[in-house]
């Protein structure tokens, strides 16, 4: 196969792909090794780059995926796509513990917010950034959540590993 | 008690913005007024009025009550358990550097490692503002339904008409109650919801039939509908026909 051949197939597949792809599943379409998937990937992104191109390709939860760029994103939210509103702070916050502790129960994320969680853990389910990811072995079986690959995409992460490291000790909060 | 003059209150909006004004020493529970909070508190929920947004107002208070609660437990004589060491020395150093020993003055153990846990967190959450803000004017080529806001809780091929016939059929089944005493039942939907996870665990997805078959009461078949219902707004799972009057078929929302 020839490279520029391969080059397109794999821009078709990212185009009709239904969420990130992954390049271990482009792997198995086009028979070849992950590194030379990444450099043909790169050069569409650089190709789209020098054109000026008002679309572009992420990295987003373990997977490729074609999104417009966000310099045009007044223009696109005119077709009425639904353009998404921003989390509230409490949502970002428990949010957040739940993306680093998870899998964690209610109780536990009260526990850390100080506030019930309630509504705002409904929020994030319908908007499918959290699940339920099993049940706790305890005593009334309590619901563990866990973040979702939604969420990943949402915030434009690669992996959970791209999130900021906590702050471990005590001296680094400056008290 | 310590003659101190009532410190006007920075506006307290969340732990956090409390967190910081312990750390830099400025709230010392003696001297918070307890007027100026409820002032200020009645005040952000005057505000807030035309737009109550139940999480920040119910945040806000949280923040309040942390900081009477902190007052009312230094008006309270120390507990003779206590170290007394502490106090002396307190005594001792009088007020010359009553801001470095802030950190003694709210040894409050309990609520400054809640502070501390919950401050942790603080990075993360501005890494996620700032990214939420940044990828939404991000449009994908694929619209998710995890992202697509507007998507249709009951995936198009059955909808809220089939499973109430089905529910139909099922509650012909179903024999008839005693209706000599009222059974009190209040945790049936949470039931109904772990029943059926369990019947789709079983199989990694179940016919509507087959999520009744334990229920074999009327008011138990409603139950595990309302639970059924519940389950599909919370998006654990989705109701489908392979074919045009085929079985409905429940799985779980797969992980994409």
């Amino acid at each position: 196969m020839e490279y520029s051949e391969a080059r397109a197939i794999i821009e078709a597949l990212i185009f009709a792909s239904p969420g990130p792809l992954s390049p271990k599943r482009v792997g198995e379409i086009l028979d070849l090794d992950s590194r030379t998937i990444e450099s043909i990937i790169r050069d569409i992104k650089d190709k789209y780059h020098r054109d000026k191109s008002g679309i572009q390709i992420v990295f987003v939860a373990g997977g490729y995926e074609m999104t417009t760029r966000s310099e045009y994103a007044d223009y696109v939210a005119k077709l009425n796509v639904g353009v998404r509103q921003t989390l509230s702070r409490p949502a970002l916050e428990t949010l957040a513990i739940i993306a680093y502790r998870q899998p964690v129960t209610r109780p536990e994320l009260e526990k850390i917010r100080g506030v019930r969680v309630d509504s705002v853990l409904n929020t994030l389910m319908e908007r499918r950034l959290v699940r339920v990811s099993g049940r706790k072995k305890a005593p009334g079986r309590p619901a563990l959540y866990s973040t979702t690959s939604g969420f990943l995409r949402w915030f434009g992460l690669a992996s959970l590993e791209e999130l900021p490291p906590l702050a471990q000790d005590f001296d680094s909060l400056g008290f | 008690m310590k003659d101190t003059p009532h410190e006007r209150l920075q506006p307290i909006r969340t732990l956090e913005d409390l967190a910081r004004s312990l750390e830099r020493g400025e709230v010392d529970p003696l001297s918070v007024s307890v007027h100026d909070v409820l002032e200020e508190t009645m005040h952000e929920m005057e505000r807030t009025q035309g737009m109550p947004d139940l999480d920040y107002v119910g945040d806000y208070l949280s923040a309040a009550g942390t900081v009477i609660r902190a007052k009312s437990e230094k008006l309270l004589p120390p507990d003779e358990s206590e170290d007394d060491e502490a106090e002396d020395d307190n005594e001792a150093q009088g007020d010359i550097d009553s801001a470095s020993d802030c950190d003694e003055e709210w040894s409050n153990e309990a609520l400054l490692a809640h502070l501390m846990e919950y401050r942790v967190f603080q990075d993360a959450v501005e890494e996620l503002a700032r990214r939420d803000e940044a990828w939404r004017g991000v449009f994908p080529r694929s619209r998710p339904s995890e992202i697509n806001i507007e998507e249709p809780i009951i995936s198009t091929e059955v909808g809220l008409a089939h499973l109430l016939s089905a529910l139909k059929d099922i509650l012909e089944d179903a024999p008839e109650e005693e209706f000599s005493h009222v059974p009190q039942d209040e945790l049936m939907l949470e039931e109904g919801m772990g029943s059926i996870r369990s019947v789709i665990q079983e199989n990694g997805e179940a016919t509507f039939r087959e999520l009744f078959i334990k229920p074999v009461t009327r008011s138990k078949v409603i139950a595990v509908f309302l639970a059924l219902l519940e389950l599909i707004r919370l998006r654990e799972v989705v109701v489908r026909q392979n074919q045009h009057f085929g079985e409905i078929i429940i799985s779980f929302v797969p992980e994409t």
